[in-house]
């Protein structure tokens, strides 16, 4: 039998700690429990059946820690300690033959890497994947019966050990994190965010272990209840970890323990079992207090119909008040997007995407389609980087289906997806993705057949796209239909109809997303009728607007509805947003100084007035640069040379040159010119192993205004990237940028294969870098400010 | 441990950000940049007490653990010195800060450097409650030493590997280590911090000094006389740390605060 057969039908029992328990049989601080599977399979087994016989019917393998990382320098493969972890657990479960053999079940345990994914870390999340998918296939073939993947603080871990997991093997996966006393991980996720991704990704059961006693538990089991269906699981500690006589010990006892669990099974927890700190006799306790129980009416009716997407924060939830989807990331009219796009310029998108949730986007829609370019690999790196500065849940917006699936394997929590639409071909192709990787996903109603122009048709497609997807196992909760705006300046009848399917889906509960802006196509004045329209829609029930945060109007129609309708109670937001409405309303700053002074008194938004004020005035950009921009930087450059200048001033400096540069590209975009003659190029990068780019971002900043175009590689960047990044953009000189004295013999590598390669200058820098070390390691130049690096730069492209 | 708030020494966070005495733009950055962090502090810290003593071998000095464990380093021997146990310590302010920074960066290079500085006036601050906290647990009449980090002095970065296996910080706060030693969160300290077992007058802003001055060098490079000792991932001293620098004309020198002598950097 399976344990599928049992759960959340009767009360089921994982052991408590193991690694505590070696430790008091004499495992040394630094060895590795995994190892003891071998050396000591007699003291694990025995630990194990003490557990059998205290009530447990899920065994945890002790293969924790049990991945190619951890086990590279034990002398045991991966393979050795599973295979004997799950002997050890069967010898245990033998020894023990009063139990039904039908209830006894192995559980092989996957904890976390003990490294941070990147963007946050170095583990890249297809080695993660990788490294659980080789435990996992261990596990399998050891005949596990279901597959723990326990004590994740990271979403972004716990998604790579569920995809192994399930990519792996066929058998349940349940799934416990660690929150800390306000109900989050390490990486800011709540506990609704990590239970509705997992939930997604197919997890059998859900909940919590270690990090918290049975107490804190018990209060924080209703959230995770209150967003998912499934069986919930609480492993916890014994009480919280305290120091006394330089040992650590925890304060709950057993009994305690077991009353405890008790509310946590009065919470909906049905799989009861603990952590750290915990013995037989906690197990003991638990199943005794709980014996004879059925898992609670709350853990086992009622269909939670949450409609939610997450990335790692909280979740935005549909039906809660309006949701504002920003869609700024979307090449279409966007030549500056586009050239952003091309260059591989994720800052500027970045950039976007935070404006847009600083105007009060809640999800960003990305969109990277442009012909010619490399759509999945463009999509996923923006993706990434957006991820990287936002825990804010994305829009994955693409037709492309192996961009789609790349994007949605990449994604940290569980993502919106658009779109799917009412052909078979969609269908089939999206649903399988969507299904695989826990999206929301966005149904557009239009078919083989177009787009129906009555109500009705397009209802019908709705319910085609619900059905189709129930037959995947996805449920109506997980779809948000887009009824489809049409400019109603071809058929006055266009916004009726859009009005009637929001209704109408309202009714029975599903969801609606609308690019509202499509409405006023061919139309004067556009935001005016996009906001009334929205206003409109907002008030039949539409969930969620694709739309720009940045247009006033639609913002104030949105803080508006939510007034109105009670969404923003007491009028409170758009008090605190509109009180000051005349004051804010002066149309940003005036200049008051000239750009040569904004500049070097580092004022960004005087800067930004003044470069205005001059391009009204007809002023050439090149001028601009050449008369106002340069010179200024030169003065603060020189202040910062001779001491009279800090380090603040000119990073702010910096900043008010940027804002200057920002309008005059505005300027060439808008004239419909083709992008101001480049600067020279110069190839940046943190060199390999290196996580610290502050500095690296300084020096692009100042290169920048300077004119040079700057192929920024980021951080940790193999040598072989630089040289391919020089030979490809055909760039004279090479910035290289290390911290830390662990990372110089990365730097000498890469100096190495450049001058192989290239013939490119390079310049080094970073806290750790000398002149004498430069040489040392063969570099050109050293740069030990970002203020020489521009010297530098000015004296191998100009001469100076 | 996590605590949420941690106190916001702006005078630190300006000395870190290198603004010079009374830039009103600079003290705005900053107070900006703390305001975009403080909600996602999320530090954590974890220590260990351990026996120890210091051991030659073969012309090289060795700190060793009761369980084994070695540090290698003639400084870290210096630092140890006599005292029988130490804590092996780590703390971090935990990986939304770092989103948080990039995300500054994205926005602004002076934002940047602001929330930096910030940053690091706060994780060295929070080192300094977590140590105050330790001390108040030890009996009376032992004390804490300042705290001592790999890559300080003579102590190999690499030797973080070490420290990690014993800390196991990755699975009690969140704290890993890169291929090439590197903390990610970025914002983290590690140290040792010797406990002494003599009555001796605390190392505190000036008070009193019972450590001689030391001249840092790190891979031959002698940090008291470079730009300054800003950088918490270089080195990860407590708050008296430029006592014991030799650059006194350093022209980031802390000087005794007038306004902030409270007890916060005295470990009773």
């Amino acid at each position: 039998m399976s344990v599928l057969d049992f759960l959340g039908k009767e009360l089921l029992y994982f052991d408590g700690a193991m690694g505590t328990r070696l430790q008091a049989a004499g495992l040394r601080p630094g060895e590795l429990p995994e190892v003891w599977n071998v050396t000591h399979g007699d003291v694990v087994a025995s630990i194990h059946a003490s557990y059998v016989r205290a009530g447990a019917n899920i065994l945890k393998s002790n293969t924790f820690g049990a991945n190619a990382l951890k086990m590279q320098e034990s002398g045991y493969s991966v393979e050795d300690v599973v295979l004997a972890a799950f002997q050890n657990a069967r010898a245990a479960f033998d020894a023990v033959p009063e139990m039904p053999a039908e209830r006894k079940f192995c559980a092989l345990d996957l904890g976390p890497t003990g490294k941070l994914l990147a963007p946050f870390g170095d583990l890249p999340f297809a080695e993660a994947v990788s490294l659980y998918a080789e435990t996992v296939r261990a596990g399998v073939k050891a005949g596990a019966d279901l597959i723990l993947v326990e004590t994740m603080s990271d979403t972004y871990e716990a998604k790579a050990a569920i995809l192994a997991a399930k990519e792996n093997s066929s058998i349940p996966v349940f799934v416990t994190f660690t929150f800390d006393k306000g109900g989050k991980l390490l990486n800011g996720a709540d506990v609704e965010t990590a239970v509705l991704m997992a939930e997604g990704l197919g997890a059998d059961a859900v909940g919590f272990n270690c990090g918290l006693g049975p107490d804190l538990v018990a209060q924080l089991l209703p959230r995770a209840r209150a967003v998912t269906n499934l069986p919930l699981i609480a492993n916890p500690n014994a009480g919280l970890p305290v120091e006394k006589d330089g040992k650590t010990i925890f304060t709950t006892g057993p009994e305690e323990f077991a009353d405890y669990m008790l509310e946590v099974y009065r919470e909906g927890g049905s799989v009861l079992g603990g952590c750290c700190g915990t013995d037989p006799d906690y197990i003991r306790l638990t199943a005794e207090r709980t014996k004879g129980l059925q898992p609670a009416a709350s853990a086992i009716s009622g269909d939670r119909f949450v409609t939610a997407v997450t990335g790692y924060g909280a979740p935005v939830y549909f039906g809660r008040g309006p949701v504002l989807i920003g869609e700024r990331i979307n090449p279409t009219g966007k030549p500056l997007l586009k050239e952003a796009l091309r260059n591989g310029d994720m800052d500027y998108i970045c950039r976007l995407g935070l404006e847009q949730l600083d105007h009060g986007a809640h999800i960003l829609d990305v969109n990277a389609g442009l012909p010619g370019l490399d759509e999945k690999a463009v999509l996923c790196r923006a993706v990434n980087s957006l991820q990287a500065v936002t825990p804010a849940p994305l829009e994955i917006d693409t037709s492309d289906y192996e961009a789609m699936e790349q994007a949605l394997r990449l994604y940290n929590g569980k993502p919106l997806l658009n779109s799917v639409n009412g052909k078979e071909e969609s269908m089939a192709k999206v649903f399988p993705l969507a299904k695989k990787y826990g999206a929301a996903v966005v149904g557009l109603c239009l078919d083989e057949n177009g787009i129906p122009d009555t109500a009705e048709g397009r209802l019908a497609i709705a319910e085609t796209i619900l059905r189709t997807a129930a037959r995947y196992g996805i449920s109506p909760k997980d779809i948000v239909i887009d009824p489809l705006a049409l400019t109603v300046s071809t058929d006055s009848r266009n916004p009726s109809i859009d009005i009637e399917v929001i209704e109408a889906l309202k009714e029975k509960g599903i969801h609606t997303v609308m690019g509202v802006s499509n409405i006023s196509f061919g139309l004067p004045n556009r935001d005016a009728v996009n906001s009334t329209f929205f206003a409109m829609s907002l008030a039949a029930g539409l969930s969620s607007a694709i739309m720009n945060p940045q247009s006033q109007r639609m913002m104030e129609a949105y803080r508006a509805y939510c007034a109105l309708s009670g969404a923003d109670e007491g009028c409170k937001d758009f008090v605190a947003r509109y009180a000051d409405t005349l004051k804010a309303k002066t149309g940003g700053a005036a200049a008051e100084y000239t750009l040569y002074d904004a500049i070097v008194k580092g004022m960004a938004e005087q800067g930004r007035a003044a470069t205005k004020k001059l391009l009204e005035a007809k002023t050439d950009p090149l001028d601009i640069i050449n008369q106002y921009i340069i010179p200024a930087l030169n003065t603060v450059g020189d202040g910062f040379g001779k001491k009279t200048l800090f380090l603040p001033q000119l990073l702010m400096a910096a900043d008010a040159a940027r804002t200057a540069f920002d309008e005059l590209k505005k300027q060439v975009s808008a004239g419909g010119q083709e992008n101001a003659a480049r600067g020279d190029t110069i190839v940046l990068a943190v060199v390999k192993g290196d996580i610290h780019d502050i500095g690296k971002n300084i020096v692009k900043v100042l290169w920048e205004n300077y004119g040079y175009h700057v192929v920024d590689l980021g951080k940790d960047v193999p040598a072989a990237s630089v040289v391919e990044a020089v030979e490809t953009h055909r760039a004279k000189l090479v910035g290289l940028t290390a911290l830390m004295t662990t990372t110089v013999a990365a730097m000498e590598e890469t100096i190495h294969l450049l001058r192989e390669e290239t013939e490119a200058k390079i310049l080094v820098g970073g806290a750790v870098m000398t002149q004498e070390y430069a040489e040392a390691i063969g570099a050109d130049g050293y740069a030990p400010d970002a203020v020489a690096a521009v010297e530098y730069a000015n004296r191998v492209f100009k001469g100076k | 441990m996590s605590e949420e708030q941690i106190y916001f020494n702006k005078q630190e966070a300006l000395r870190y950000f290198r603004a010079r005495q009374g830039d009103e733009q600079a003290e705005a950055a900053v107070d900006a940049a703390y305001q975009k962090l403080k909600n996602e502090l999320q530090p954590r810290f974890t220590a260990k007490r351990f026996g120890c003593r210091v051991i030659e071998e073969n012309g090289i000095s060795y700190v060793q653990l009761d369980n084994g464990t070695r540090f290698q380093g003639n400084a870290l021997a210096r630092y140890v010195g006599d005292a029988r146990a130490l804590y092996v310590f780590g703390a971090t302010l935990g990986s939304r800060v770092d989103t948080a920074l990039r995300r500054m960066a994205i926005t602004s290079v002076a934002e940047a450097g602001a929330g930096q500085a910030t940053a690091t006036a706060l994780i060295e601050t929070y080192c300094d409650d977590c140590c105050r906290m330790l001390q108040k647990k030890l009996p009376e009449g032992q004390r804490l030493k300042w705290r001592f980090s790999p890559g300080y002095g003579d102590w190999p970065l690499e030797e973080q590997r070490i420290l990690f296996s014993v800390l196991d910080c990755a699975h009690t706060i969140g704290l890993t280590l890169t291929k090439s030693c590197m903390m990610a969160p970025v914002k983290s300290v590690t140290a040792v911090i010797a406990i002494l077992n003599r009555k001796e007058p605390a190392a505190v802003n000036g008070v009193r000094n019972p450590d001689p001055p030391l001249n840092i060098k790190e891979d031959g490079k002698n940090l008291a006389d470079s730009e300054g000792c800003g950088e918490t991932e270089r080195v990860s001293l407590s708050e008296n740390k430029c006592l014991r620098c030799g650059k006194i004309n350093c022209e980031f020198r802390r000087t005794v605060p007038a306004n902030d002598a409270t007890d916060r950097s005295e470990f009773t």
